[in-house]
């Protein structure tokens, strides 16, 4: 046995010089793997971004951009009323000076002849979220499209630009104009951030090789989850595949929490794409949507499973080491009782607006167009809104609607015909009212939609003509003059349950209707 | 004197033919394929490699390191920015890898003369 040690050693002494090698290529298998996307992967993807941007109306300044222009929107005579809507947001906050005054662009509508009319000069958020705008204008020449300019050269982050939406006002003369109705929009109403814990100053976890969920426990402190914010390092490329946000119900026993395995809510994304989701050094914002009740418990996680990570490309969760930095939860990995402190987070709660007695549904807008006509819009933002609007659905996890970053709408379980609908209330009877919506792709199950008046009988909502793409539903249906809610239902065709994956889906949900007399 | 085992590992390759060195730079190359690494950072591995196992002094491998810089230079010259990201891993891992090296041959040096 001592001869076999011995021989053993010695192989190793005399041949260090290999078997150093050997342990170096055994170390690169194991933690180097490029998890680099290719550099065609990465401009094809970069062109499927921008096609998607095109298709969603979004427009962005870049970096070395002074302006962009839209395609036409409108063809305006001297003399019209408008009302612009526009969302705002600065993509890359990195070079954002203290000079708010910097901060600035100009809204300019433009004509093909080379008319132009400023028609202000907005801020623009500076903390990376979203800000809607609104403008009411007279035109005065012939318009067709707008321009957004840079007020000044130096202030140089991406902006993005999107919701464009033109109005054309029934104002005939500036009195009328003045006095307008102020618009009730469903998501100015006020967000809650809590719980949170904002230091960052530890790493929590890094990512390896081996799937885990890693998150933190926290007790709700009001309903609707409508976003949440995290704080991460990315590592390398930060990995390859996809990671998980997940919400899962958890509940507490003296100090031990159990966590069910049913996920919520989640949300994926790339880490290619983390950029998209920055508001200030290492904070992300991620849209995720849940019903989450007040005082329970819940667990925030995010998870490897469908990334290829390794110690040279991976993503590192910031928190605070400090197991007292938050009373009312922890931060564990799943499956571990060991509390390795407290994530950096702030969980967003969206609170409904209401006018009169009416909740207004956060993806709708109600525009006075003077002259005693209202406009009642209603469309899916991707974001939290559209699964929060949601009137009625199925308690049951396994019929359960859920808001779906990866099909960019609202996806249910096939399963004992489930079911939701939402509501929509004009306020003021409407006369003619419009609605759409589209299920997408051949790979899920058809979506059936119904519309009511009543909330009882229902009628099936009409397949759209071809023309308007393949995938689209929708109809216009005159009120009765005295109905002021239109209900939408959604569920699955039941000949159709075969297909590849048990989901069908909503997207690009749609409603518009005028109330007074057009 | 040379375990019996060293002496099979070292006859296997004599009988066949087989330059160590050589066998483990063919397995470095289909490592870095199998990995999905740059051509930039195969090279790297194989001259760490010829480094370990074929021994050069501190000072060549110094001149790897500088040869990386150049590249490096040029790489920012043609605005290939990838490119000047490998190469400048490259050149510092070579200079780490010469202050190690001409540190052993100073201590094997001083023991030789001592």
């Amino acid at each position: 046995m001592k001869k076999m040690k011995n021989t053993i050693c010695k192989f190793f002494f005399k041949n260090w010089k290999y078997c150093f090698v050997i342990l170096l290529f055994c170390f690169a298998f194991f933690n180097m793997q490029n998890l680099n996307l290719a550099q065609s992967d990465l401009q094809i993807k970069s062109s499927l971004d921008q096609l998607s941007d095109l298709q969603k109306n979004i427009y962005i300044i870049k970096n070395d951009q002074g302006s962009i222009s839209t395609e036409t929107i409108f063809d305006s005579n001297n003399g019209d009323y408008y009302r612009l809507f526009f969302q705002l947001k600065a993509t890359n906050v990195t070079n954002i000076g203290l000079d708010i005054g910097k901060s600035k662009i100009k809204v300019i509508l433009a004509g093909v002849g080379g008319g132009r009319q400023v028609l202000s000069e907005i801020s623009v958020n500076q903390g990376g979220k979203a800000e809607k705008k609104e403008l009411v204008f007279k035109t005065n020449d012939r318009f067709s499209y707008l321009i957004f300019q840079r007020s000044n050269a130096d202030y140089d982050p991406e902006i993005k630009i999107d919701g464009i939406y033109l109005t054309r006002l029934s104002c005939q003369n500036d009195q009328c104009l003045s006095s307008l109705g102020q618009t009730i929009s469903g998501s100015s109403g006020e967000i809650k951030i809590a719980p949170e814990m904002v230091s960052s100053n530890d790493v929590l976890h890094k990512f390896g090789n081996s799937k885990t969920d890693f998150g933190q426990i926290f007790l709700a402190q009001s309903d609707n989850l409508s976003a949440i914010e995290l704080a991460m390092d990315s590592v390398g490329s930060g990995g390859l595949g996809n990671y998980q946000i997940t919400i899962k119900k958890a509940s507490r026993n003296n100090n031990l929490f159990s966590v069910n395995s049913a996920v919520l809510a989640s949300f994926q994304f790339e880490p290619n794409d983390l950029k998209k989701y920055l508001i200030e050094k290492n904070i992300y914002r991620f849209p995720l949507a849940f019903d989450t009740k007040k005082d329970e418990y819940y667990y925030l996680a995010l998870n490897n499973s469908q990334v290829k990570t390794n110690y040279f490309n991976s993503l590192k969760i910031l928190g605070s080491s400090d197991t007292l930095s938050y009373p009312d939860g922890g931060a564990y990995v799943s499956g571990s009782k060991k509390d390795c402190g407290d994530l950096f987070f702030k969980i967003e709660s969206l609170q409904p607006i209401v006018s009169g007695s009416v909740k207004i549904p956060y993806n709708a807008t109600i525009e006075d167009l003077g002259r005693g006509t209202k406009l009642y819009r209603y469309k899916f933002s991707s974001s939290a809104g559209d699964y929060l609007d949601i009137f009625q659905k199925s308690t049951l996890l396994t019929q359960s609607p859920y808001l779906d970053n990866v099909t960019g709408g609202i996806s249910t379980p096939v399963s004992d015909f489930a079911s939701y609908s939402y509501k929509f209330d004009t306020i003021e009877p409407f006369g003619k009212i419009e609605f759409k919506y589209r299920q997408p792709g051949m790979y899920y199950v058809n979506t059936l939609g119904y519309y009511s008046f009543d909330n009882k009988s229902w009628q099936k909502i009409q397949f759209l003509d071809p023309a308007n793409g393949g995938d689209w539903f929708g109809q216009s249906v005159n009120g009765d003059g005295k109905s002021t809610t239109l209900y939408l239902k959604f569920t699955y065709n039941p000949q159709d349950i075969g297909n590849i994956n048990k989901l069908f889906i909503v997207s690009d949900l749609e409603v518009t209707g005028m109330t007074g007399n057009p | 004197m040379r375990s019996k085992l060293t002496n099979n590992f070292r006859n296997f390759f004599s009988e066949n033919n087989l330059n160590v060195v050589s066998i483990f730079m063919i397995a470095a190359v289909i490592l870095g394929l199998y990995l999905s690494w740059e051509p930039v950072q195969i090279s790297i591995l194989l001259l760490i490699i010829w480094i370990i196992l074929r021994g050069t002094n501190g000072q060549n491998v110094a001149r790897w390191s500088l040869i990386f810089f150049l590249f490096m230079s040029v790489s920012i010259l043609l605005k290939k920015y990838d490119l000047v990201e490998q190469f400048s891993l490259g050149a510092m891992i070579f200079l780490f890898f010469s202050v190690v090296k001409m540190s052993i041959d100073k201590v094997s040096d001083d023991k030789k003369k001592g």
